[in-house]
């Protein structure tokens, strides 16, 4: 079986996921953004093969409703051993969450002087080593996460990584991930 | 910690019953009211990534690799000065295998009055594993926002060195991102 290119399937994503800003402006003032980059900073357990190191994880996504309620967004990046850098470790990113619910969050005005609500959000992820084709499947839970002017932040996010047979084949947690919208 | 291999998920114990009374005590920071903050001193709850890297790889190193979050006390007296009690866990790829306890006494280099709301922190520190390992620790964080004031202050880019008594090794540490809630 012939391998991908990763690197021109990423580049491919990448303009795929742009694409649709242009639309952006048609859907209004209640949505002034379409999708934007996010950064986060994770680990993964050992079973999952991932090398022990700290995770930097940057990307773009788009989410293209307004909806309150199952709110799809789409996302593709790249996973990067930062601490130690270790090259076995770097991953393609491919991923899709659905914000559950947007609830109002008074303690976020309070305490950070701007609007926010709560927005607990599952997803799916898959992570593709563009070397070698490791590739790997995992279940995200985002509890704590926040909508916050035009940035979602999420703490704590857990994965479960699926093995055969949808066996658990380890986990991963993200510290803090941070998406801004720019488009 | 106990760890099912098999599965490759933590099993319940001291350490995470720890992590999960510092969670419970850092979100009930978040919903706590604000309003008695600004006075000196002040007292909050810090949580932050926290990642080390030595110069050299050496073959046994002194904090393994793996994702590790930082989360302790503060208690800031005066307009310049800042005391900190605070632990470092491993959170990946072994929950709380490896567990560091630190204490720091820090200095803002601008004066902590209520219209202040950008500063810097330096400050030194001493690290205790229960391994017996002990780290002498300098940081320096370019960029804090925010100060008991506001409720809330989050710091950038925090840049130190660790240096290990016994084995004579220096180490790089980097903490992305710190949020204190200030009670």
């Amino acid at each position: 079986m012939r391998r991908l290119n990763a690197p021109a399937l990423m580049a491919l994503l990448v303009l795929l996921a742009m694409l649709p800003a242009a639309n952006a402006g048609a859907l209004g003032p209640r949505k002034p953004w379409f999708g934007g980059v996010y950064a986060g900073f994770c680990g993964f357990s050992e079973p999952t093969d991932l090398p022990a190191a700290a995770y930097l994880e940057a990307g773009v996504f788009v989410e293209p409703f307004a909806s309150r309620f199952l709110n799809p967004a789409l996302s593709c990046g790249l996973l990067l051993p930062v601490s130690p850098p270790e090259p076995e470790g770097l991953r393609l990113q491919l991923g899709a969450e659905l914000s559950l619910l947007d609830l109002p969050a008074p303690f976020v005005k309070r305490r950070f002087y701007i609007s926010g609500a709560f927005s607990p959000a599952v997803g799916g992820e898959y992570l593709l080593h563009p070397g070698t084709g490791a590739q790997s499947f995992a279940v995200v839970f985002s509890p704590l996460r926040f909508r916050v002017a035009d940035a979602v932040f999420s703490l704590g996010s857990l994965r479960l990584f699926l093995g055969e047979r949808g066996r658990p084949a380890g986990w991963g947690l993200t510290l803090f991930r941070a998406a801004l919208f720019v488009l | 910690m106990g760890w099912n291999k098999r599965r490759g998920i933590p099993r319940a114990g001291a350490a995470g019953a720890l992590a999960l009374a510092g969670l419970v005590l850092s979100a009930a920071a978040l919903f706590a009211p604000v309003g008695a903050h600004g006075q000196s001193p002040a007292l909050g709850l810090t949580v932050s990534t926290n990642t080390s890297s030595p110069f050299a790889r050496p073959a046994d190193p002194v904090v393994p690799p793996g994702l590790y979050w930082r989360a302790g006390v503060a208690w800031l007296p005066g307009r310049h000065l800042e005391v900190e009690l605070y632990h470092v866990a491993q959170m990946t790829p072994r929950f709380y295998s490896e567990v560091l306890f630190g204490a720091s006494a820090g200095y803002w280099i601008l004066q902590r009055r209520r219209t202040s709301y950008l500063n810097m922190v330096a400050d030194a520190g001493l690290l205790y594993g229960l391994d017996g390992t002990v780290l002498l620790n300098l940081k320096l964080c370019p960029a804090v926002f925010g100060s008991p004031a506001y409720g809330s202050a989050e710091r950038f880019f925090t840049l130190g060195l660790l240096y290990d008594v016994e084995g004579r090794r220096a180490f790089f540490q980097l903490q992305l991102l710190a949020l204190t809630l200030y009670l």
